[in-house]
């Protein structure tokens, strides 16, 4: 949880329809944003929630760096007042999410910078972000060995040589 | 010589003689007389440990060292060592530093400080190694994406699980991933176990493969590691059972195995069934009436190939199949049960049904039907069809839908058409692909269904026409100039003057088994086509490069490029032309596959 620091109200001018909102990253990076396009994250949707309880509003501190914020942010705005049904917290998941062509260009970057969404997408609970990373991660794996696998993400083989020979691996399909 | 020296000398001796323990022992006594001032004991003594593996006590023995002469480089090296076993890379690297400072540069000294160099590059790769472990943030995603990551990558669970300790954790323990069961054999024993205990019974997707299939034809006498195989069925929950696959099993037989074990229900949920004997056994005549319940309730796909079909069980029993395959049916003596089936599932997508063998039964009078509309209906694929029932499956059938027609051997190929063409409730616009194969077709149906057919992709027409050069003509001219002499006035009317040319989007050409088809049409209906893809695509340039919308060519005047000829067994076509032909379409077959001088 990120610490909540109290900020002079004149710098977030909450009045009306399009609040604003005070998010702050890891790097210090100050970035204000409008409320109803952050509404997407049910993370800073409580957030707000508690400020509307104690009629105090605060700068949202978050854990990761403002490359990664600004990230996020395009696509929050990119989906601003669309419907999601992964991002509905009262409707039934979904099985899985489906493919959005937008976002498979959007999310067309390196490995790091893809984990890196993804954490933030979990952190923030934006829910449709995290489906479609997972999907772009998934594509990078699929149908690789297990070496490869390793490779593409940077996994490590830890272990011992018996485990890797188990009898329940050699149940291939 | 001092006592404790005396132990000590004994000690060095032992250790010589690998008698570790008895070392341990006379350096012990060495320290215990000498107090203190005697660290090369300890650093000894931390030797015979590192040894045998006691490595926190030679870290002791070799800090004690250092307290009592930190002068000396010794203790510092032991240390490192220790350290290094330890894998607390940083200090091992401060300890070999520190050795190196202090050692002299005598030969004597030579292998230690080999040894000291590589100490530190091996903690310093160490330390590396785990700093990118540490930033590599995959390492750290929680489970649940991880989790999620699977879900959409699984095509095989097993590499998954294979990749370290953390993954294979997830993946064991997340149930959908191994909701798909295949056997292949009745020795998939722990298989099945395994699949059944990690999605916790609920499979969704059961495919049982020939040859486990042929032992469960032959139940109950079967072999004992078939009989537990289906003894760990038990534990399937039959409610999550979706797609059901049996190879070289007859569902009748399956229901037999099933019931057997207490599996009723089996059926019950399942929306997605393929049954196909294999070769060994002859098409078989499932007991119908006992049959009746095995009849999933919501059933939407069903293939079966070399089974018979029940049709007016089907019938009774589905109501929403979307698609429906029938390979190697028994021919009817009428085509009413299958038009039934169509009546009774309005929401099928894709019909598929192949006869073999001739009909025997005296054809049944039918009466003339009514008109059946399937709104839905893609994919329409009749094959063997015998003389005598076609006409009551095609009367008044509307397919406004239809985008794939397939007929194969079909005796009566030109009425289905005429049904088609002539029925105002059908719109040719949405055809994409035609397939028809030895079928006497008439120039004049198949004419007049490509001259309407603007959006078809796939043209396949093998051993049909009297004379496949027609064809090219009407494929190489635009079809304006073909109203008047094929006698279509009612077509010039209509918004097809548009089009540049005959299907205009055809970019798949078969053309096999036209055993009249000549070089010089065949070449001619190639470069014309080519020539308007070619002014097509200049089109498309010159509107992208003056950038208004308005200059771009309208999708009705496209025409695609040919990207692929098949033109096998036209034994008049000439080889030679063959390097002209795939100059200008990506992929051309051509081979001889019958002997023509026989």
């Amino acid at each position: 949880m990120p610490t909540i620091v109290s900020v002079d109200d004149s710098t977030v001018p909450g009045e009306g329809s399009s609040r604003l909102l005070l998010l702050v990253s890891s790097d210090n990076k100050h970035i204000v944003v409008e409320e109803d396009i952050m509404s997407r994250s049910r993370f800073i949707s409580k957030q707000v929630e508690g400020f509307e309880a104690t009629s105090q509003r605060h700068a949202i501190l978050l854990p990761f760096s403002s490359f990664v914020l600004n990230k996020v942010i395009e696509y929050c705005s990119h989906y601003r007042g669309y419907y999601l049904l992964e991002d509905d917290p009262d409707a039934a998941p979904p099985g899985r999410s489906p493919v959005r062509e937008w976002d498979q260009e959007f999310l067309d970057v390196d490995r790091n910078m893809l984990l890196r969404i993804i954490k933030a997408a979990h952190y923030l609970e934006i829910k449709s972000l995290v489906g479609s990373c997972a999907r772009a991660i998934a594509d990078m794996i699929r149908g690789k060995t297990t070496e490869e696998m390793r490779e593409i993400l940077g996994v490590e083989n830890d272990f011992t040589p018996e485990e890797e020979h188990s009898p329940s691996s050699k149940c291939t399909g | 010589m001092s006592l404790w020296r005396e132990h000590f000398e004994d000690g060095e001796a032992k250790f010589e003689l690998k008698q570790y323990g008895s070392a341990i022992n006379s350096f012990t006594k060495a320290i215990s007389i000498a107090k203190n001032g005697a660290y090369t004991v300890y650093y000894s003594r931390a030797a015979v440990y590192l040894k045998v593996g006691m490595t926190k006590a030679a870290l002791r023995d070799a800090e004690k060292a250092i307290d009592i002469a930190p002068e000396q480089w010794k203790g510092y090296a032991r240390a490192a060592q220790a350290h290094m076993l330890l894998r607390n890379s940083s200090t091992a690297l401060e300890m070999a530093r520190s050795a190196l400072e202090l050692i002299d540069d005598s030969i004597e000294n030579t292998e230690a400080r080999r040894l000291l160099d590589d100490i530190s590059r091996e903690a310093i790769d160490d330390s590396v190694s785990r700093v990118v472990h540490r930033t590599n943030p995959f390492t750290t995603l929680a489970p649940e994406i991880i989790g999620m990551i699977f879900e959409f990558a699984v095509s095989d669970i097993i590499p998954l699980s294979h990749v370290c300790r953390h993954w294979r954790t997830i993946a064991i323990t997340q149930q959908s991933l191994w909701r798909t069961l295949v056997l292949s054999d009745p020795t998939h024993l722990e298989k099945a176990r395994l699949w059944i205990a990690r999605s916790g019974g609920r499979i969704a997707k059961l495919s049982v493969q020939e040859d486990l299939g042929r032992a469960l034809n032959t139940f109950p006498y079967t072999p004992y590691a078939y009989n537990q195989l289906v003894d760990e069925l038990k534990a399937l929950d039959w409610e999550s059972l979706r797609v059901l696959r049996l190879s070289g099993v007859d569902l009748a037989r399956f229901g037999s195995v099933m019931r057997a074990i207490n599996a009723d229900e089996f059926l019950a949920h399942v929306e997605e069934l393929d049954i196909s004997t294999d070769e060994l056994f002859p098409p078989l005549q499932s007991a119908s009436e006992d049959a009746t319940h095995d009849v999933p309730r919501n059933l939407r796909a069903l293939t079966l190939r070399r089974v018979s079909c029940q049709w007016t069980q089907l019938t009774a029993h589905t109501h929403c199949l979307v698609s429906f395959e029938a390979y190697r049916q028994h021919q009817l003596s009428s085509a009413a049960p299958i038009r039934e089936l169509l009546q009774g599932n309005p929401l099928l997508e894709k019909l598929i049904v192949h006869f073999e063998g001739y009909s025997t039964a005296p054809r049944e009078v039918t009466e003339v039907h009514s008109t059946l509309t399937m709104a839905h209906l893609r994919h329409f694929e009749l094959g063997r069809f015998s003389r005598f029932t076609h006409d009551a499956l095609t009367d008044g059938l509307r397919l406004p839908a239809l985008e794939v027609l397939r007929l194969d051997a079909h005796p009566q190929v030109n009425l289905v058409l005429s049904t088609i063409l002539d029925d105002p409730g059908n719109n040719l616009r949405g055809l994409t692909e035609l397939r028809i194969r030895s079928s006497p077709l008439s120039h004049h149906k198949l004419f007049r269904i490509l001259l309407q057919a603007h959006e078809l992709q796939k043209l396949c027409i093998n051993d049909c026409l009297p004379d496949a050069n027609a064809l090219m003509t009407i494929l190489s001219e635009h079809p304006s100039h073909l109203y008047d002499q094929y006698q279509y006035p009612d077509l010039a009317s209509s918004e097809t003057s548009a089009v540049p040319i005959t299907c205009p989007l055809l970019a798949h050409l078969d053309l096999s088994q036209s055993f009249n088809l000549r070089t010089v049409p065949l070449i001619e209906m190639v470069s014309a086509r080519c020539s308007h893809a070619i002014s097509t695509s200049m089109q498309h340039d010159a509107g992208l490069s003056s950038g208004t919308l308005a200059a771009a060519p309208l999708p009705s005047h496209t025409v695609a490029a040919l990207q692929s000829l098949t033109i096998d067994d036209c034994p008049q076509i000439d080889e030679a032309t063959l390097p002209c032909l795939r100059g200008v379409i990506p992929l051309v077959n051509w081979e001889k596959k019958w002997n023509w001088n026989e």
